[in-house]
């Protein structure tokens, strides 16, 4: 099966900051595929060359099976693109706005008004028609964004940071609806440095970092491709260097750390990694309060392929 | 596709009260400080008033008196308001500035009292009197040598003195200089709609706004986005300007020296520039909107400035100095087309301002076009 969206080899240079550095990345039809990187990491670029607005110095991208130009408008008809900045015109309310977007693309008026119809319901703006976008919150400002790339029903859409500055009620609304994109047959593209919205809407992800692509696949084999399995958080007052040491002995376990109030235990397989620990704990009369075991996150594999954080901010 | 494009670019410029109020509203205010200013400066310097003055008969056949008499039944127009008095009256108008000088009319040797400050009444008192002692003296030279020769040249003083009085206006204009500050605030107006040519570059563009991201990802032919734009502000800043000038016309009363429509027909080359040159300057460069927003100021105010929006005499010292800049400044074109039908109706120098103008907005338009046609970009 031809994929959606084939790149091979892509180079993009600023001057002398390699933004992208032979980058690869193939989508099949249906997937909900996630990019996902620390700011600056190269996500928006890729985007954006993918679109051919952005000239490239080296690579191929194919979309549908074809080589990706600027007049290519077979192909632009079927790409809906959410841009991470709200992309409205101030002047024209929300109906105004998307039937706007939607014009650019259908040309039949009874269908334009079917299709402005629909995306006004699916992203839930019935009751803010009339409304100018200054008016709107942040949130409802998302969703005409969204309706504006997503009105003409097109096959691929990418989806670049949409959540950013959103409320949660917004958030929730917004994931919930290129989960119901995916399912009516759209190929979802969607950017985001917010690891948990990845984990949660895509099926596919590839991790990136300075403009390369460290690691592709499922959730789940990313994970596998790291050593950690577990991590065991247990608040605790007082730990010796020798109960450090001891606890290090554990079966499975490969890092310890204590900084003097947080314990922390990777382990690398194993089961009852959180028995073992607390036995111990009890043994040895170590007083403890809460206690935390965590499954590894896309956060985890990132730190270990990268030694950094995806997120600064957590 | 265009009558889409045509109706949200419509919607969108027609709400946008920011650009409404600078290429409206802003012209109608400008224009009514403008009439409160120059009104009163024309009434009071450039409009002629007749010069009060007494006459002391000093003799009987004093000859002031017959000729000030013979002047009003010619119907000429009527230089010097005279009151016949007597010279104690007469010192006491003068005191009081009721008359602006008292001529003792003798007709020997008529002399001249002039009003301390009496200003150019004075100085044309003076001239008047200069003129007839002259007059008066050439006279009695040849009633001396050649009697025969003095109703002729009577005659030829009479012309003389008529063409003097006279002004003669070949166009049937408005001969008021202050007009032409009106001519050049329609041009700035027009120049004004610059903004929102820049605005549908901007929107066209991915690197400079988001909407332009959109608008180059549609399916859909660039060059029809963009005439549909041009053609949608021309509707409404054309309209709007011809508003502006229906009150400067009607409501305020200024007089162009020309008809309403062919203030319209000058104003449509305006426009059409305006728009023009804000599309192109939208359209080149990576420059951000405040910076575009700033040259295009720059530019519009720069011209007006040069085509004498602020200093009447402005374009006469560039004629002087570097007459290339009248013949190329837009706003000086266009101010200068409504001074060309006013002075002499429809001629060859309203074609070449009109030319002009149109070639340069088509330049500008193509240019803008071929720049925005681009889609892709080093950076976003």
């Amino acid at each position: 099966m031809t994929p959606v969206v084939k790149i091979e080899n892509l180079v993009k240079r600023y001057k002398e900051i390699i933004a992208l550095d032979h980058f690869g990345l193939e989508i099949n039809e249906g997937e909900i595929f996630g990019l996902l990187g620390p700011n600056g990491s190269g996500k928006t670029t890729t985007i954006n060359c993918l679109l051919s607005l952005l000239e490239y110095d080296k690579g191929t991208i194919e979309l549908f099976g074809k080589q990706m130009k600027p007049n290519s408008y077979d192909i632009k008809k079927n790409i809906g693109v959410i841009m991470q900045n709200v992309a409205v015109f101030d002047a024209l309310t929300v109906r105004e706005n998307i039937d706007y977007f939607c014009g650019l693309y259908i040309s039949d008026k009874a269908l334009k008004k079917q299709y402005v119809d629909e995306a006004i319901r699916f992203v839930g703006l019935e009751d803010f028609e009339k409304f100018y976008p200054k008016k709107l919150s942040g949130g409802l400002l998302r969703r005409l964004n969204i309706a504006c790339g997503i009105a003409h029903k097109p096959k691929l859409i990418i989806l670049d940071e949409p959540t950013v500055a959103v409320d949660p009620q917004s958030r929730n609304k917004i994931l919930e609806g290129i989960l119901e994109l995916n399912k009516n047959g759209a190929t979802i593209i969607y950017t985001s440095h917010y690891m948990e919205e990845v984990e949660q809407l895509c099926t596919r992800i590839c991790i990136m970092d300075k403009g390369k692509s460290i690691a592709t696949g499922t959730k789940e084999q990313l994970k596998k491709m790291i050593k950690n399995t577990e991590t065991i958080e247990i608040e605790a007052a007082d730990i010796s260097e020798s109960a450090l040491e001891e606890l290090k002995a554990l079966p499975h376990a490969y890092e310890v750390s204590y900084n003097g109030e947080k314990l922390l235990i990777r382990f690398s397989g194993g089961k009852h990694n959180l028995i073992r620990t607390l036995e111990y704990l009890k043994e040895n009369e170590i007083v403890f309060g809460r206690v935390y075991s965590e499954l590894p996150t896309l956060n985890d594999v990132f730190l270990e392929i990268t030694g950094k954080a995806l997120r600064d901010n957590g | 596709m265009f009558s889409h494009c045509f109706k949200y670019t419509f919607l969108d410029f027609i709400r946008n009260k920011t650009t409404i109020f600078w290429g409206v509203f802003f012209p109608m205010i400008l224009g009514t400080l403008f009439n409160f200013a120059f009104m009163n400066i024309y009434e009071s310097s450039s409009c002629f008033n007749e010069i009060p003055v007494a006459v002391v008969d000093g003799c009987d056949d004093g000859g002031i008196k017959g000729l000030i008499e013979s002047m009003e039944e010619s119907g000429s127009a009527k230089l010097l308001s005279a009151r016949f008095v007597s010279e104690d009256e007469a010192l006491k108008l003068l005191e009081e500035s009721e008359v602006d000088g008292i001529i003792y009319d003798d007709m020997l040797e008529p002399t001249l009292i002039i009003r301390t400050g009496g200003g150019m009444n004075a100085s044309i008192i003076k001239v008047f009197l200069d003129r007839y002692k002259t007059n008066a003296s050439v006279i009695a030279d040849i009633m001396e040598s050649d009697p025969s020769r003095l109703p002729a040249v009577i005659e030829k003083m009479k012309a003389e003195t008529v063409n003097h009085l006279e002004l003669s206006n070949i166009s049937n204009g408005n001969m008021n200089p202050f007009t032409t500050y009106f001519y050049n605030l329609l041009a700035m107006a027009c120049l004004f709609v610059s903004m929102i040519g820049m605005l549908i570059s901007i929107n066209s563009q991915a690197n400079l706004s988001s909407v332009g991201a959109r608008v180059c990802l549609a399916p859909t032919s660039k060059a029809i986005q963009n005439i549909a734009g041009i053609i949608a502000a021309f509707v409404i800043f054309y309209t709007g300007i011809a508003i502006a000038s229906a009150y400067l016309v009607f409501v305020l009363g200024i007089d162009f020296g020309i008809s309403f429509g062919e203030i319209l027909f000058i104003n449509l080359f305006g426009v059409l520039f305006g728009i023009s040159l804000g599309f192109f300057i939208g359209s080149i460069g990576r420059m951000t909107f405040n910076t575009k927003t700033a040259i295009l100021l720059a530019c519009t105010l720069g011209t007006g400035f040069l085509s004498g929006l602020m200093i009447g005499d402005m374009p006469a010292i560039i004629e002087k100095n570097c007459p290339i800049i009248n013949r190329i400044n837009p706003s000086r074109l266009i101010s200068d087309s409504f001074y060309a039908i006013n002075s002499y109706g429809w001629g060859e120098r309203l074609a070449m301002n009109i030319i002009k103008l149109s070639i340069m907005s088509v330049v500008l338009i193509i240019c803008g076009c071929l720049i925005t046609r681009k889609r892709q970009f080093k950076s976003l």
